[in-house]
């Protein structure tokens, strides 16, 4: 059993805090996805659990045992590094047996299990090969390798995926993925890409300037962002965010567009707020994904159209900001043509301004 | 530029072979000369005018060093040998040793005051040597080491221990810090993952370090003339002088003694060629 419980934990460099105090509970098996811009302080989260960081507060525990002063070696963790670190001097199976051989692991079982490992990854026609002679996507097959022959608690991924190319980048997360459903460990992985966030975790954890803004599925974080940070972060395109003030019937827009906010939302008049939709809750008629939702039309000019092939992305106007909107089955767009676009209702956000927390139950 | 090169015109690339060829020559005449000079009778050296192409070749300047010839007295050549041998070798490992040290250190710990440390140990290189005589001399006196092979040995590590560090600094600065740290996830201690993965990596960067030593410690000639007297520490470079008298010098002793000390020096940097190469190339040959 290997769940990895973090608490308050904090990294002081000097007098410079960068990570204030996580509290994050792992559970065994658990696949959990450490997702923020950069200088979010994922990554150093993360190489504290490996003990490649001091703790400079708080506890960090690997099963039943506080980690925080033992070094890497006794964490029983693997992790897959960014530049995926392979020993250059050594053949891929000299990589892949290379923790077994510090541990003093009988000649045989070596064998057995790097040749497990190689079966897994198929990197059996590359065993005798240096790291320099392999494609990047091999290379970071043999980093996982090298993670997975040594049976860890612990598995730690560090943006592994982010030297690849985009099309071998979407091969390698679905072979995270089956590698994940065949070789049940626990799995901390970093990454600033939101895409492999929401494909790969169990649960995901959204860091902004060390701290933690939210931590759910990733359907509760695409659903039910808490702020502003994580509606923006979550969802490709990005949610759309208008400011509004609270009056009589809604929410007014800056350029008077009342949109009227849910029923039982706790917002007073003249309150300052944020309404947030997703681009897909945004479509020109007969082109949305939920036609029967309560809705209220406006009609605007498209600026650009992006065609994507099953749908296209509309930029047009609304509150005197520039909005994304997504027509589902779509039909040629000219830029200038005025379409009337419907705003699903049922699927609106709204965020206080002030403190850029969701208003929604 | 290498790309202009391919483009240029014959006549233009037979003007650059020329000037190689010029470059070369001056560089190489007096290696030559000298090689020459070792196996030729002294009276076609003294010649005049000089004679360019040998007419005969010997080995008797060799014989009458070693005292092999009954006109000659033999000059304590092995002895010298084993001097410079001892002193260079002995430098050349302590340099190294220090050198990879605290080249690692510079390039992978942080600590107060690196820089400037850093900054003391260049500025060191920027003194000569020999500017360093008397006051050298005047210690070494009173400690003692005039005359021993410890005496030059620690003149030696001073001088090549600020080199080494600058070189292995270098070498270590090129290895990711991630390789080490994979290593030590992967059960490695610091010192374990510093053997099995940086210490290999670095081994063609040390090759050369160490030539660099070497080849500094066994030509050195101006602190050693001051600092041995006999045979107890005189290397080869200083026993050279055992050719001039007050009034007449050995040429021929001379430069076949000479060749005696690039022969070893030549010997080693072929052996390290490779090496040498890989090393100095180090960055272009990462993958």
């Amino acid at each position: 059993m290997a769940e990895v419980r973090l608490q308050k934990v904090v990294k002081r460099y000097g007098n410079l805090e960068i990570v204030h105090g996580i509290d994050l509970d792992i559970a065994h098996n658990e696949f959990v996805v450490l997702v923020g811009p950069s200088g979010c302080g994922k990554s150093t989260t993360l190489r504290m659990v490996a003990g490649l960081e001091e703790i400079s507060g708080g506890t960090i525990s690997i099963g039943d045992r506080v980690v925080n002063d033992l070094p890497p070696r006794s964490r029983n963790i693997s992790m897959v590094f960014q530049s995926y670190a392979l020993y250059p001097h050594m053949t891929v199976k000299e990589n892949l047996g290379f923790g077994l051989k510090i541990a003093k692991a009988p000649e045989a079982e070596i064998e057995k299990r790097v040749a497990e490992a190689a079966e897994i990854l198929g990197l059996g026609p590359y065993m005798d090969r240096l790291p320099a002679n392999l494609s990047g996507g091999q290379r970071q097959r043999v980093a996982m390798g090298r993670a997975i022959v040594r049976n860890p608690d612990v598995f730690l991924f560090d943006e592994p995926l982010s030297n690849l190319d985009a099309k071998l980048r979407g091969q390698m997360r679905v072979e995270i993925k089956k590698l994940h459903q065949r070789v049940k460990t626990t799995v901390i992985y970093v990454t600033h890409d939101q895409v492999e966030a929401m494909t790969l975790a169990d649960r995901i954890v959204i860091m902004r300037d060390g701290n933690v803004e939210q931590v759910g599925t990733p359907s509760e974080v695409f659903e039910k962002p808490v702020n502003t940070f994580v509606a923006g972060f979550i969802g490709s395109p990005p949610m759309n965010q208008l400011d509004a003030v609270v009056v009589d019937g809604g929410a007014r827009l800056s350029d008077g567009t009342i949109v009227p906010l849910p029923a039982g939302l706790k917002v007073d008049a003249g309150q300052e707020v944020v309404v947030g939709f997703r681009t897909e809750s945004f479509a020109p008629k007969g082109h949305a994904l939920h036609e029967e939702s309560r809705t209220i039309t406006v009609s605007r000019p498209v600026l650009i159209a992006e065609p994507l092939g099953t749908e296209t992305i509309l930029f047009t106007e609304l509150g005197g900001k520039e909005v994304q909107g997504k027509m589902l089955d779509p039909r040629h767009v000219n830029s200038g043509e005025v379409l009337e676009f419907t705003l699903d209702l049922t699927r609106l956000h709204v965020f206080d301004k002030a403190s850029g927390k969701s208003l929604r139950a | 530029m290498s790309r202009q090169l391919t483009i240029e015109k014959p006549w233009q690339r037979w003007l650059i072979r020329l000037g190689v060829f010029v470059a070369m020559v001056i560089l190489c005449v007096p290696g030559v000369w000298v090689v020459l000079t070792a196996f030729r009778p002294n009276i076609e050296i003294l010649a005049r005018p000089a004679v360019w192409i040998p007419h005969e070749l010997t080995l008797n300047n060799f014989k009458g060093i070693f005292g092999l010839l009954p006109t000659q007295q033999g000059l304590p050549v092995a002895q010298y040998f084993i001097n410079s041998l001892v002193i260079s070798v002995t430098s050349t490992l302590v340099a190294i040793i220090v050198g990879m040290a605290g080249g690692y250190a510079f390039a992978r710990y942080r600590f107060k005051g690196k820089a400037a440390l850093f900054l003391a140990f260049m500025l060191s290189r920027t003194v000569p040597g020999v500017a360093l005589s008397l006051p050298l001399f005047i210690v070494w006196a009173r400690v003692g080491l005039i005359d021993t092979p410890i005496g030059l040995i620690l003149v030696y590590m001073a001088i090549n221990i600020p080199f080494t560090i600058w070189l292995t600094d270098g070498f270590f600065r090129q290895i990711p810090v991630d390789l080490s740290e994979a290593a030590q996830i992967d059960g490695c201690t610091r010192w374990q993952a510093f053997w099995k993965v940086e210490f290999p990596l670095a081994r063609s960067g040390l090759a050369s370090a160490a030539i660099f030593a070497f080849l500094t410690s066994w030509n050195e000639y101006a602190l050693a003339s001051q600092l041995t007297r006999t045979t107890a520490s005189k290397t080869m470079p200083v026993g050279l002088m055992d050719f001039t008298a007050q009034f007449t010098v050995d040429w021929t002793g001379m430069s076949a003694m000479a060749v005696l000390i690039i022969i070893p020096a030549l010997v080693l940097t072929f052996i390290v060629q490779k090496h040498l190469i890989a090393g100095l190339t180090f960055g272009g040959v990462k993958g």
